[in-house]
């Protein structure tokens, strides 16, 4: 971008600066460090903004600046120390100036350059070693790069084809053959002009082979030298995590102040670097991460003491590189989150039954808080509590292909874990064959790769499962999940063909995605879409091939979103060849282990087996679609087992169909209390043998069909 | 160095003559002319004004992209960059086959959209006076213009409306753009 395009660039940069200079001091007087010429620095400051701000016409700055000017200078000639109140009322000020500088920046396009060999965060002048690059050129360099790099590697591609050419011909010379000896003039001479034809030829291979190497050998250390220069570009083109600190300093401090609660924040690893396209995302989200530690976390100073804890809370943020990635971790001591509390709130705002609430283990129900609109804070105020803060955190999460994680102990604190990639430019990924197309799966989410048969698969209203290292883990086919068709599933069955199956965790769930085959694993450049592509699900851009062929890279999130919206998204299976053709089954257990494994029990067998998780969700479907046994469970909340067994034996929908009660209850007396329900057969959980359950399914299947 | 002065009335005399023929009006009979890329897609003739047209190649490969955009075709590469494939015939809902399209028009205003078509049929440079409105059957927002030179007249493709209206179509989130 040049500056007659944009000419406020450099402005922006300038402002920045002082922002972060005035940031600084007034964070260091907020912390009580005793600094007796902060006024007088602080003037300098305002002075230089009000300036730079009226050369550009920036009116509201000026204004503001202005009024920092006076305040200061008086400070400065009187050689009073600013009071506590007045550092709080200008780093308020410094959000209006950091929020008119974000106004004046043109759309989506922080201004940022990076400074080479430059003090991270310091204030910077121009110095005579140091140079300013604009970020935006570096960029094009990074592409620019990435495109040698791909005519370099096709280049390789090109001669390792001449070597198999030469070699060709090497072969039809072997093959030819000489006039035999001959007593003929004619004949001698003949066969002595083809010998030096071959000989001719020979020499010209031999030729072509040095040349061959030798510009292979180049093409080679050409390829691998862009590589290197690319990855330093790309890593010159990284901003230390420290640009985000004074923004969230002040943030600290001024949530601090608004709920009158005392708390130190301190910032660690603040020189480790990450994609500019990433900071500003990961930025905001700590902003609101810090101001609910501050606001939701912190006791008050009286509370605290009486809970023997020092009247001051302690907010930690960390930043941490972890390989290709970086974490972002905030920690607060203070009160702790319950999770009782956040299934509670769950189920008085909707969003599930009390049953699914109890279901959830306590990571699980700390998880909702990541969900818009929920919010443990009993009142709003100013800073927090409307149930927005942990969403932001999610939503930066999912925008950068990262993981979030809250963990909290009540009465020690809560510690939020925010894990997002170094650069969204570059990635390391599987190569994966899917019908006739290249797709590329980020490498970072791949827990295990196996080949399984298609035969494996367990299919449910709720789609498709696979049972692998003991866990069942929910099936997303990419053919069908990128619309590449359902393809040759069918063909597959029949050909009993292994697929390429992935085990992929993301925001701690793991799945399994299904390709025909994995390829490599390559390192590309990810590349955004065009915006005529528009921005599909699951689709994080596209890299391109050393034959300059694009491919879409997966976004293993959008992938998650996938399977959770369409549990469904597989092509209606072939039926098995063992299946019988029998009603199918509705299991009803609140638990959802063994829910889980009565399921895949039966599917392995080859019945079709919808679940529920409770009685009366089983009752209702039952009334929707027809069913030819139900496996129940007893103790569940709400309506039991034995009532569920009464309340059909006495409907006429349902009084045909038997019902297998599953239980931990073994006494004499709950197995008659079964029986008298209606109850066809009574398991005992603890004396489970699959033979058994499984000849009385059939048997009593049978007997229904 | 010093120049001697024949040379410098001959330098004078060359700047002289280029700036005159600077001067000119342009060739009254190029004025007269717009220069067009004709073309052929779904068994119909088509062309386009030379000065939309940023690239043309042969498409090579295109690779598919999840979503069900009325006419979009996936993505190609043109010159290393990443081009969002629409098929020019589904757009301006022409009547004819959907053909195998070999080539692709890339826009000068925005490289970021090519138009896949069947054929290239050369270059046009077509008379003012045979430049006529598209007959109301054919005018669409992206076709205002023919070409009334042959038997058959050819439409003019505005390519730059035809941005606009997938544009307008992703504003809408809807599916159709013409």
């Amino acid at each position: 971008m040049t500056s007659a395009k944009d000419p406020k660039r450099y402005y922006r940069i300038e402002a920045r600066e002082i922002l972060d200079g005035l940031s600084s001091e007034l964070l260091a007087l907020s912390r009580g460090e005793s600094r007796p010429d902060a006024p007088a620095r602080l003037f300098r400051l305002a002075h230089t903004l009000k300036g730079a701000a009226t050369v550009v016409g920036e009116d509201e700055v000026v204004e503001m600046a202005r009024i920092l000017e006076d305040v200061l200078g008086a400070h400065r000639d009187s050689g009073k120390a600013l009071s506590g109140q007045e550092v709080t009322e200008f780093l308020r000020m410094l959000e209006g100036l950091e929020a008119a500088l974000s106004a004046a920046s043109p759309a989506e396009k922080p201004p940022q350059t990076t400074t080479v060999d430059e003090p991270v965060a310091a204030p910077a002048a121009e110095s005579l070693d140091t140079v300013r690059i604009d970020l935006e050129d570096l960029d094009g360099v990074t592409t620019s790069l990435a495109s040698a790099e791909l005519q370099a590697s096709a280049l390789l591609v090109t001669l390792r084809e001449l070597d198999a050419t030469t070699r060709s011909l090497t072969r039809l010379l072997e093959q030819q053959h000489l006039p035999g000896a001959e007593r003929s003039r004619e004949l001698v001479l003949a066969r002595a002009d083809a010998k030096r034809q071959r000989d001719s030829i020979r020499d010209v291979i031999d030729r072509l082979n040095r040349a061959r190497g030798t510009a292979l050998a180049r093409a080679d250390s050409l390829s691998r030298g862009l590589r290197y220069v690319r990855e330093r570009v790309g890593r010159l083109a990284l901003v230390p995590a420290a640009n985000a600190f004074p923004a969230i300093e002040r943030a600290a401090q001024l949530a601090a102040s608004s709920t009158g609660k005392s708390i130190r924040l301190d910032v660690d690893g603040g020189e480790v670097r990450l994609d500019r396209h990433v900071l500003p995302v990961v930025n905001n989200a700590l902003l609101h991460l810090v101001r609910n530690a501050v606001d939701h976390g912190i006791e008050s100073p009286g509370v605290r003491v009486r809970r023997s804890k020092p009247s001051e809370g302690r907010v930690t943020l960390r930043v941490e590189r972890r390989g290709s990635r970086v974490a972002f971790v905030c920690e607060d001591d203070g009160a702790g989150i319950d999770p009782e509390d956040v299934r509670r709130l769950a189920v008085s705002r909707k969003l599930m039954s009390e049953a699914e609430a109890r279901q959830l283990d306590d990571a699980g129900a700390l998880r909702l808080l990541f969900r818009a609109g929920v919010s443990t804070k009993s009142t709003v105020t100013d800073l927090s509590g409307r149930g927005v803060g942990l969403d932001v955190v999610e939503a930066a999460a999912s925008a950068l292909n990262g993981d979030a994680v809250l963990t909290s102990e009540v009465g020690s604190g809560t510690r939020v874990e925010l894990v997002v990639p170094v650069s969204l430019s570059t990635a390391t990924v599987v190569s994966l064959r899917v019908e006739d197309t290249l797709v590329f799966l980020p490498l970072d989410v791949v827990r295990s790769v196996a080949r399984v048969p298609t035969s494996s698969f367990i299919t449910s209203a709720q789609g498709e499962s696979i049972l692998h290292g003991g866990e069942l883990l929910p099936v997303l086919r990419l053919s069908a999940a990128l619309g590449l068709g359902p393809g040759s599933y069918r063909d597959q069955i029949a050909d009993s063909v292994a697929l390429a199956m992935l085990v992929l965790s993301v925001q701690s769930e793991r799945f399994a995605v299904i390709a025909d085959a994995t390829t490599a694993i390559v390192d590309v450049v990810v590349r955004p879409l065009p915006w005529a592509a528009g921005k599909p699900l699951g689709v994080a851009g596209a890299a391109l091939d050393v034959e300059g062929v694009s491919h879409l890279v997966l976004d293993p999130r959008g992938l998650l979103s996938i399977l959770q919206r369409h549990a469904g998204v597989a092509p209606e299976p072939a039926p098995l060849k063992h299946v019988r053709r029998s009603l199918p089954i509705l299991v009803i257990d609140d638990s959802l282990t063994t829910r889980m494994l009565e399921q895949s029990i039966l599917q392995t067998a080859g019945f079709e087996v919808d679940v529920a998780t409770s009685a009366e969700e089983g009752l209702g479907m039952a009334g929707a679609r027809q069913y030819g046994l139900f496996v129940v469970d007893v103790e569940m909340p709400g309506m039991n087992g034995f009532e569920f067994t009464q309340c059909t034996r006495t409907d006429a929908r349902f009084q045909h169909i038997p019902v297998i009660l599953v239980t931990s209850l073994s006494s004499e007396a709950d197995q008659q209390r079964g029986r008298q329900a209606g109850a066809a057969a009574y398991v005992i959980k603890g004396q489970f043998d699959q033979d058994h359950f499984l000849n009385q399914v059939r048997t009593l299947s049978r007997a229904e069909a | 160095m010093r120049i001697a002065s024949q040379e410098v009335s001959f330098l004078e005399q060359l700047r002289t003559e280029f700036d005159r023929d600077f001067a000119k009006p342009a060739h009254a009979e190029s004025a007269n002319l717009e220069e067009y890329l004709g073309f052929s897609t779904a068994d119909g003739k088509y062309a386009v004004l030379l000065q939309q047209v940023g690239a043309v190649q042969e498409i090579r490969t295109v690779t598919r992209v999840p979503g069900g955009r009325a006419g979009f075709e996936g993505l190609a590469t043109v010159q290393d960059q990443l081009v969002a494939v629409y098929d020019l015939a589904a757009l301006i809902a022409a009547p004819g086959r959907a053909g195998a399209r070999r080539w692709l028009l890339v826009c000068q205003a925005d490289r970021q959209v090519g138009f896949a078509i069947d054929a290239v049929d050369g270059y046009l440079r077509v008379p003012l006076g045979h430049i006529v409105q598209a007959q109301s059957e054919h005018r669409v927002d992206s076709i205002r213009q023919a070409i009334d030179q042959q038997d058959v007249p050819r439409l003019v493709v505005d390519l730059v409306a035809l941005i606009a209206a997938i544009r307008r179509n992703f504003d809408l989130g809807g599916q159709a753009a013409q």
